[in-house]
């Protein structure tokens, strides 16, 4: 019952559209309702199918039926032409594009692909050039040219002498793994470099570089830890930050308790941290 | 002959609703006059599949310039002129000659001329053309008088609704709806002769 009344309605409801139209195609429509009936057209495409229909029959009557009628989607393929609502491939092309073009696309895609490839692999490349040269410029203290320039002594020439095996000793542990392929790569390559300054060739660039100072006029730069890094039980924590571990404190609001994870603070310690001023020595956040 | 009256005064409602960005009023006037392009073209080219793509780019160049159509003509007069030149364009640029003998710019008010006079149509499709013309004739046959007196008025004389009302002596709401009801009723006989067309023809050159 309840699906017969709403077909009726449906059935309604088109019959008014369809009597609207019929309106429409003498001109005997008001404007308010053309604008109304435009909108729906454009989503109604057996209503426009209608239209064309009426539109035939009426040059029929009149005798102008046409001998050949173009396809029943013909309207819709020159809307898609014209507002790139879809392909314009549905109008039969004949044989309007040379041989090469067929297979063009397919080498233009290739090529693109290729030179994505080289594009994803240069980081790799760039980091392993230029982790030696940092390693280099870090342990000697100053890049072979200027002291090419400042004309160096025999001194200076073991300098160069020690940063290109130090340098070397790098590719060679370098060579011996995989090649990474991503940024973290490059940080395990300069932790790599840091581990390897315990090595005889590290040390005599190390001693040989604390020599060369005057020479090579560099300014001392101060590493400055983290405020945090000052305080033991920060030591190996950095910023890392925890909330799974607050849940396994039981509710204790009248009393201090550190976060879990952390070791207890010394007393010695704590005295200190309360005697210095907050400024030197922050408290630390739960 | 030209548009009637009142066909006239819908197209130049529909080519302002198109100049203010309406494209549906544009879809309207392709499936007013997508047939009688698409037989004007066929006077100068006679491949159905060329046939096709040039009056689809007579509709896309019309589109692009109808912001410059001022109403000085008839609409269907300026689609015919651009129809000709598209044609005429594609058969130079695919090295043919257009025909000396066929239908000039000049002509082109007389817009049915170029569908009136076809020589180079086939039997199967002036076959085509006779049983579309007979379904429809024996649909128009089959209504009541004041159906079939309305709907020719209007369709064959190009009345308009006030005269039609004057003419059968009834009020403009009833004109407007024996005139729905005659192309209902012909819309129904002709359905299932398209669609049997259509068919087959989807893709015939």
């Amino acid at each position: 019952m309840n699906n017969d009344t709403a077909m009726h309605a449906n059935d309604l409801t088109q019959l008014s559209s369809r009597e609207q139209l019929s309106a429409l195609m003498d001109d005997a429509l008001p404007a308010d309702e053309t604008r109304f009936l435009l909108r729906r057209l454009q989503h109604d495409a057996p209503l426009a199918d209608c239209w064309e229909r009426w539109r035939l029959a009426g040059e029929v009557m009149r005798g102008l039926a046409p001998a050949q009628r173009l396809p029943a989607d013909f309207a819709v393929r020159v809307g898609a032409a014209l507002h790139g609502t879809a392909p314009q491939a549905a109008l039969p092309r004949r044989a309007a594009q040379p041989a090469w073009m067929r297979w063009g696309g397919g080498a233009a895609m290739a090529a693109s692909l290729a030179v994505a490839a080289l594009v994803l692999q240069r980081p790799a490349v760039d980091a392993a050039t230029v982790a030696p040269a940092v390693l280099a410029t870090t342990t000697a203290d100053g890049p072979a040219p200027m002291q090419s320039v400042l004309g160096g002594s025999a001194q200076d020439a073991q300098v160069l002498a020690a940063a290109s095996a130090v340098a070397g000793a790098s590719r060679a542990s370098r060579a011996s793994r995989p090649a990474p392929a991503d940024a973290s790569a490059a940080r395990s390559r300069a932790h790599l470099a840091r581990s390897s300054q315990g090595s005889p060739a590290t040390q005599i660039a190390t001693a040989a570089s604390a020599d060369s100072l005057p020479l090579m006029q560099q300014p001392d730069i101060v590493t400055r830890p983290w405020p945090r890094a000052v305080l033991p039980q920060y030591g190996s924590e950095g910023l890392t930050v925890g909330f799974g571990n607050q849940a396994q404190v039981g509710y204790t609001p009248f009393q201090a308790h550190a976060p879990a994870g952390i070791a207890p603070v010394d007393a010695d310690v704590r005295g200190a941290a309360l005697a210095s001023p907050a400024g030197d020595a922050p408290t630390p956040q739960p | 002959m030209a548009e009637d009256d009142v066909s006239q005064a819908l197209d130049h409602d529909l080519v302002a609703r198109v100049q203010r960005g309406d494209s549906a009023a544009f879809d309207l006037l392709v499936r007013k006059y997508q047939h009688r392009t698409a037989a004007l073209i066929s006077r100068y080219i006679h491949d159905w599949s060329e046939v096709q793509d040039v009056a689809q780019d007579t509709f896309i160049r019309a589109y692009r310039a109808i912001g410059g159509f001022r109403g000085d003509a008839q609409f269907s007069t300026w689609l015919h002129r651009i129809a000709v030149n598209t044609a005429k364009n594609h058969l130079v640029s695919s090295n043919r000659r257009p025909p000396n003998d066929d239908i000039e710019i000049e002509d082109a008010e007389q817009f049915e001329s170029g569908l009136r006079l076809r020589d180079n149509d086939t039997p199967e499709r002036e076959l085509m053309r006779q049983q579309l013309e007979q379904t429809v004739l024996r649909a128009v046959e089959a209504l009541p008088e004041e159906l079939r007196d309305a709907i020719t008025f209007r369709e064959v004389e190009g009345m308009s609704y006030e005269d039609i009302a004057e003419r059968m002596q009834c009020p403009i709401g009833t004109v407007r709806s024996r005139i729905f009801r005659a192309r209902e009723a012909i819309d129904i006989g002709m359905k299932p002769h398209l669609e049997h067309d259509n068919l087959p023809n989807r893709s015939h050159a």
